[in-house]
């Protein structure tokens, strides 16, 4: 029996009372079955799909292999070869992908790129997470007008063709790096904001969130104990499936050559350039595709199969 | 129903003032000018052009000279294709992406929808396994690449379609564009259709119908497929961005003459009236998709057909 | 005579990731024509997971085997085609919130017709007739104008109403209704009700009624079977039951019902512990960490259903009196 409990038990004036029936509660009390928090029940339904467990894996050993390498990998990913320009997959000099058109070697770009795809990716989805749990959870909780305005203001963004607008902005502006992250992250954090807005408002009106406030139980730690929990469940989804799509979209500004800048490279970067020399050099294409599509790929499954165990009504 | 119809239309109004406003000064806000890319010119003739295009003033003042021409539908000249105005350079090209977009939504939703919808109604089997990861890799594999394969394959290969260009529209040519370009967009519906589908087959009411007698095809078809299909109705708005961002891509693979390509471009020479056309024909589009889908999805859904 | 319903053995299981849920273990029971056959439980005795299965609408994870014979018809293997037709025309079952148990999409009238439609080939303009009647029949108002409505034009009480008129539509043997009232105020479900014994003696349909509510089954059962972990506990006309009960959990059921004109004590009667745990259901009957009067042969055995009177069942061990739990009060 928790402390809580007890405290509670307490309050209700309950005690353990006279007679068989007293005995035989007291003795049960004792035999308590533990409850299974909602994070254990979805942690055994995840195991199950072995769908997720086996994309977990995967995405655990391309991170792997695209941190640990580099660094041991006698290549740098500028480095040209000059004996083997436009080399298909070979193992004179250890170009196990090829090389291309630089002679440089196609295995470390595509750890590279891996690296640099998988930390636009997480980057990007925390710069939106925090931009969008803020406004989200502030307008829902606050409710009134703030919400009012702030949804509003996320209704008129929404419809704006922010495509256009990431466009311009990196045009205009330069492609550093950090300014790929902010205007990625400027644009996508519109979902997550209504979500995690919804959620708070439903959260808000639930009966338990009442008797906590009813319990004088400080806002504060309503939020922390209450809120936060239920909303790490949507955020955790969210990001598992927004990753694998800013990751695509830095690939769709690299095809329009406004991605990260030569010669670091990404996997959309090492995609569009492959793409142009299909025909004549195809390694160049396939093995950064296959990569970039096994990362896109399992996270994808990683978050349909979270949102199966979080919420298993629809399986 | 009428109520509401306005307050949506109406509510489209800031928001497309917000594009136009938003767009205007960000363009104008990055260093550079159109014509700072032209080989070294007198100083006096570039004076002369940019007070023909009233490019030495004030921005806020150039702003309203420039909301004063769109009031009258007229979007300027274009500074890089000198000669022309963005109007006629729109007229041109946006047919063609509205041949290759339409046909791409069109397919996606007359293939996606019923992918689907037998994925939900054979829930676990291989009929749902297989179209669902499918459709997963479908959305993996960028459009930029899934477009050479298909070109490799179709017309390198086989030798059955044209590899690129557009020849004035003909069939031929509109087809591996409109597949590669709906490609993504057929997978994301799959998979919306068949998680709706599955959540209504759930729903009590449909406990309901059973428990009634009635036989199974008048469950899904008279009493599951209508809820299932209104959140396709909702996807309109975000399908209509999809095709916009992937033309950017296929026209350029495809060498098709839409405004895609005037796009970027245009941002790279700091053609203000073009990109800002664009853009704002973006963003009309997307609003009007997103009207259209609001007041069908009023219409369709009898709670608020009532309100 | 042969019963109208008869279901012998009946066992439902769930698939779930976490096990085996037994959710009804081996239960029999009968219904004749006419009766009203209240049934009691809490949430997980399997009430309701009976009554679908009976149905045939189970989950697609359940499966039930034992056997049910609808006069003298096996349900349980039937044909998908067999069992529609016997479904809202011999057996119909009404569901706990009308509210989401209604398509929302559709108008009540094409909803009630479709029955009869269907089932009848009966025409369009013939069912809309009989729809009406049976509106009339459940007391709504303006039958005519309620055909084009949406269930949202309801209100609570008379969307079950509706439900009910539906589900009368084509006349079944019986109607099973799982817990109908139980989201609707005290004073809606009194109405509700009046009107099912009203229909029953107009229509002459048997009802099962499921509830935890021993209230509702004093008002309108002529007999009760009293479920817990999926298996029968105690089974006897509703006389007999709440004036002589012979089983702990039925003792535990009555008293911890608090009165208002009971004398006021320091605590409510509880049943001490917790509901069994459905994927691992221990050997012998399952009420007996709960019980009271527990001997060491209920944690080992089930104990078998035997009469205790005329029209009387029980399972249980216990030979003595009961009575400490009242005694508690």
């Amino acid at each position: 029996m928790t402390d809580e409990r007890r405290r509670l038990m307490r309050r209700l004036n309950w005690y353990p009372g006279r007679g068989a029936v007293g005995k035989m509660e007291t003795a049960l009390e004792q035999q308590e079955l533990e409850g299974r928090s909602l994070w254990r029940d979805a942690w055994i339904r995840l195991r199950h799909n072995h769908a997720a467990i086996a994309s977990l894996i995967v995405l655990g050993l391309i991170a792997l292999a695209a941190v640990v390498i580099p660094f041991f990998w006698p290549y740098g990913y500028a480095q040209p070869d000059w004996n083997l320009i436009n080399h298909g997959p070979t193992f004179v000099g250890a170009h196990i992908f090829g090389t291309d058109a630089l002679g440089r070697d196609l295995f470390i770009r595509v750890m590279w790129g891996s690296r640099i795809s998988l930390m636009i990716g997480v980057v990007a989805t925390m710069v939106t997470l925090v931009i969008g749990v803020v406004w989200g959870a502030t307008a829902g909780y606050v409710g009134g007008w703030v919400d009012g305005l702030m949804m509003r203001t996320v209704d008129i963004l929404y419809s704006v063709p922010f495509i256009p607008f990431v466009i311009i902005l990196i045009v205009l502006f330069g492609r550093n790096l950090f300014l790929v992250f902010a205007a990625i992250g400027a644009v996508s954090w519109l979902d997550i904001a209504r979500i995690v807005r919804g959620q708070t408002l439903s959260l808000r009106k639930k009966e338990f969130i009442e008797a906590a406030r009813a319990a004088a139980v400080p806002g504060r730690i309503i939020i922390r104990r209450h809120i936060v929990p239920n909303l790490l469940g949507i955020v955790i989804i969210y990001v598992t499936l927004t990753i694998p799509s800013i990751i695509l979209f830095e690939a769709f500004l690299s095809f329009l050559g406004l991605g990260v800048q030569a010669p670091m490279t990404s996997l959309g970067g090492l995609v569009s350039d492959g793409a142009s020399v299909l025909q004549s050099y195809p390694y160049l294409l396939y093995f950064p595709a296959i990569f970039l599509a096994a990362i896109v790929y399992c996270f994808n499954f990683v978050g349909d199969g979270l949102r199966d165990a979080l919420d298993p009504k629809d399986r | 129903m009428l109520k509401y119809t306005l307050k949506r239309f109406f509510g489209t109004i800031p928001t497309l003032f917000v594009i136009i406003t938003l767009s205007f000064f960000l363009l104008h806000a990055a260093p550079g000018g159109p014509f700072d890319m032209e080989r070294a010119m007198p100083p006096q003739i570039k004076a002369n052009i940019l007070k023909m295009y009233h490019l030495n003033e004030p921005v806020w003042k150039q702003y309203f000279l420039y909301l004063g021409n769109i009031l009258h539908g007229n979007f300027g000249p274009s500074y890089v294709y000198r000669g022309t105005t963005v109007n006629d350079l729109i007229k041109q090209g946006f047919p063609v992406d509205l041949i290759v977009g339409g046909f791409a939504l069109l397919g996606a939703l007359l293939i996606g929808i019923p992918i689907g919808i037998i994925a939900a109604l054979r829930q676990n089997s291989p009929w749902d396994y297989g179209p669902m990861a499918a459709a997963m890799l479908g959305l993996s594999i960028p459009n930029f690449v899934a477009a050479p394969l298909l070109i490799l394959a179709f017309a390198v290969a086989l030798r059955l379609l044209p590899a690129g260009g557009w020849a004035g529209g003909s069939p031929l040519f509109v087809i591996l564009p409109a597949v590669s370009l709906g490609l993504p967009l057929i997978a994301y519906v799959a998979r919306m259709m068949r998680g709706s589908m599955v959540e209504v087959l759930n729903s009590p009411f449909i406990r309901t119908a059973r428990a009634k007698g009635l036989p199974e095809h008048t469950v899904i078809l008279r009493h599951a497929l209508r809820p299932a299909l209104l959140p396709m109705v909702s996807f309109l708005g975000p399908a209509v961005v999809g095709v916009i961002t992937g033309s950017i891509v296929i026209e350029e693979i495809f060498g098709l003459p839409g405004i895609g390509r005037f796009f970027v471009n245009g941002a790279l020479n700091r053609d203000y009236t073009l990109v800002m056309g664009v853009t704002i024909l973006y963003g009309m589009l997307i609003l009007t998709f997103n009207f259209i889908a609001d007041v069908l999805y009023g219409f369709l859904d009898p709670r608020t057909r009532h309100q | 005579m042969a019963a109208f319903l008869e279901i012998r053995n009946l066992s439902v299981s769930f698939t779930t990731p976490d096990g085996i849920v037994h959710a009804v273990n081996d239960i029999d029971l009968d219904l004749n024509e006419r009766e009203v056959l209240g049934v009691v439980g809490e949430s997980g005795s399997g009430k309701s997971q009976f009554w679908l299965a009976v149905m045939g609408l189970l989950a697609k994870n359940g499966r039930a085997e034992g056997s049910v014979k609808l006069e003298g018809e096996e349900l349980l293997g039937l044909s998908h085609s067999r069992l529609n037709r016997l479904r809202g025309e011999k057996m119909t079952m009404i569901f706990q919130d009308p509210m989401t148990a209604l398509n929302p999409y559709l108008t009540i009238g094409r909803q009630m017709t479709e029955v009869l439609t269907s089932h009848r080939k009966i025409k369009r303009r013939e069912a809309e007739r009989r729809a009406i009647e049976v509106l009339k029949a459940v007391h709504i108002t303006g039958a005519e104008e309620r055909l084009g409505m949406y269930p949202h034009e309801f209100s609570g009480g008379m969307r079950q109403r509706v439900m009910i008129a539906m589900a009368l539509l084509a006349d079944p043997k019986v109607l099973i209704a799982d817990e109908p009232t139980t989201n609707l105020d005290v004073t809606v479900q009194a109405q509700i009700l009046a009107l099912l014994n009203e229909l029953r003696d107009q229509f002459g349909t048997a009802i099962v009624f499921v509830t935890h509510d021993l209230g509702v089954i004093a008002q309108i059962a002529n007999r009760v079977v009293v479920l817990y972990g999926g298996r029968t506990m105690e089974q006897a006309r509703v006389k007999d039951l709440f004036a002589q009960y012979r089983h702990p959990y039925t003792e535990g059921l009555l008293y911890s019902v608090p009165r208002l004109d009971a004398v006021r004590t320091e605590r409510l009667v509880t049943i001490a512990g917790n509901p069994p745990d459905l994927a691992r259901l221990p050997p012998g009957c399952p009420f007996a960490p709960r019980c009271v009067y527990v001997e060491p042969r209920c944690r080992r055995q089930m104990p078998p259903l035997e009469a205790v009177g005329p029209d009387h069942l029980r399972a249980c061990f216990h030979a003595g009196d009961l009575g400490r739990l009242q005694a508690a009060t």
